[in-house]
């Protein structure tokens, strides 16, 4: 039975959906549009934060990057590291989750490369296990929780006394761990903080942003993309940002035909014979 | 094209997981199998390396005994796979249950709990946004708080609040559901990123 031009597009095998979306993806990939960029307000206050603290401050990036999460807080976090290597900050690193110890070695390499020398200009600190506890801990005892540090091991570890000497803390993960941040760092020490998230949780932790717990949010590929643009340090973030948003138009015209076929069709008898 | 067999390695299965697109087959369903047994395996060795980092170097190499409590505990919970003793179980895990709570909710209360609502209640009305917000709040509110079956012209007029409350909503969930979109495109794009770039070496 003839389904009509409404019944084919409600009926549309997925993976001609699918293939269509590859095509549209890569198409900006091999050819940049250069579609324009807006800068919001989350990611420009973040970058101000960074910008403006003095050349030399002390920062700490605490990173649950685990490669469900890479495709986005991989650019940002990278976009953010590069910026503080322009900024000549020294920096402390440490992996809040299980799988995060892999991506910190990819920052670590990265000051390495820039001339950063570990344990004097930037220091990895050693995963430990216990989630929101260990932000707790680190709260009331930052040598203490990281005991396994002796004294001479790191010079840049010997200057810091607890949390209240880190001038910034960013946080990076696409769970709780930017609340047990604001909940025990920033709450006891008054510490700015900031994040890097994924554009899902966006949404949920706007209102911390509101209420200035969050100094500024790097949200999804597309904050990555913002961030380096402001910071001027290109990488992945805005090279990915055409590719984005041509799937999206084509999220959204599928969308769109998928809702005029049901109501075109609404009614009608199936051929199947039902409704 | 790439010369690194880990580069291969990990174009074949991303190849693999995305064949699913088409239709199940073995080499997805060999390849989700692999990467739970990867995922649990890292998880175990990193949650060995963590024991022995954080309780049993300090314990014998500092003498910290209080760290034994700690060990004990973590036994006890694996006495879950034996019926007749897994009510020693519970005992550890009540105690982090306990733990957790009472650090989450000291520091829930002041985080998430006092200081947003500070935050709303001295708010300026002096941008769009902020009175749209003001306006949200307040229907959304008025959709949980009056839930109530009231026939009277004030019960209808709360309920008709309410109605456009449960709108701001939707409209919320459906931004969430944009934003979970550009995540899941977000993830193609690197797979593809890889595939094109890191593999095959086509794209600059």
């Amino acid at each position: 039975m003839d389904q009509g031009f409404f019944g084919k597009i409600q009926n549309m095998d997925r993976r001609i959906i699918y293939t269509i979306l590859f095509a549209v993806l890569l198409v900006p990939m091999f050819n940049p549009i250069g579609l324009p960029l807006r800068i919001s307000d989350v990611t420009q206050s973040a970058y101000d934060t960074v910008e403006a603290l003095p050349p030399g401050s002390l920062v700490m990036l605490t990173t649950a990057n685990a490669p469900g999460t890479a495709a986005e807080l991989e650019p940002q976090s990278i976009a953010l590291i590069k910026h503080w290597i322009k900024k000549d900050f020294k920096i402390i690193m440490w992996p809040s989750a299980a799988e995060a110890p892999r991506f910190i070695d990819g920052y670590a390499e990265l000051l390495d490369k820039s001339g950063y020398v570990e344990g004097v200009d930037y220091l990895v600190l050693p995963y430990l296990a216990g989630n929101e506890t260990v932000f707790g801990s680190m709260a009331s005892d930052l040598k203490g929780t990281f005991n396994m540090i002796s004294p001479g091991d790191s010079a840049l570890w010997d200057s810091i006394t607890d949390v209240s000497d880190i001038d910034l803390l960013a946080d990076c993960g696409g769970g709780e761990s930017q609340l047990w941040a604001i909940a025990h760092i920033e709450a006891k020490h008054g510490t700015p903080t900031i994040c890097l998230i994924t554009a899902v949780i966006l949404a949920v932790r706007q209102p911390y942003y509101t209420s200035g717990q969050f100094k500024g949010i790097i949200s999804g590929l597309n904050g990555a993309a913002e961030y380096e643009v402001l910071a001027r340090v290109p990488g992945q973030g805005a090279s990915g940002m055409d590719a984005q948003s041509m799937g999206h138009l084509w999220v959204v015209f599928t969308i769109l035909m998928g809702n005029i076929a049901y109501f075109a069709t609404k009614g009608k008898k199936s051929p199947g014979g039902g409704m | 094209m790439s010369t690194n067999p880990g580069v291969w390695l990990a174009a074949f299965f991303t190849l693999a997981i995305y064949s699913f697109l088409y239709g199940d087959n073995p080499a997805y369903k060999f390849s989700e199998h692999l990467f739970v047994g990867l995922g649990a395996a890292h998880a175990a060795v990193m949650g060995w390396e963590a024991m022995v980092k954080q309780a049993w170097t300090p314990l014998t190499t500092k003498g910290e005994l209080w760290l034994l409590g700690a060990l004990i505990g973590g036994v006890m919970l694996l006495t879950r796979w034996f019926k007749p003793i897994a009510w020693i179980s519970r005992i550890p895990l009540g105690f982090m249950m306990g733990v957790a709570a009472g650090l989450s909710l000291r520091s829930a209360i002041d985080s998430q709990f006092w200081r947003q609502i500070q935050s709303t209640l001295t708010i300026k009305l002096d941008s769009a946004n902020n009175i749209l917000y003001i306006f949200i709040l307040f229907t959304t509110l008025t959709y949980f708080l009056f839930a109530f079956n009231d026939k009277s012209g004030f019960g209808r007029g709360i309920k008709g609040i309410g109605v456009i409350g449960q709108y701001m909503m939707m409209i919320a969930f459906g931004a969430s559901l944009g934003s979970t979109i550009m995540a899941r495109l977000s993830l193609v794009i690197a797979r593809l990123s890889f595939l094109f770039k890191d593999w095959l070496g086509v794209l600059q």
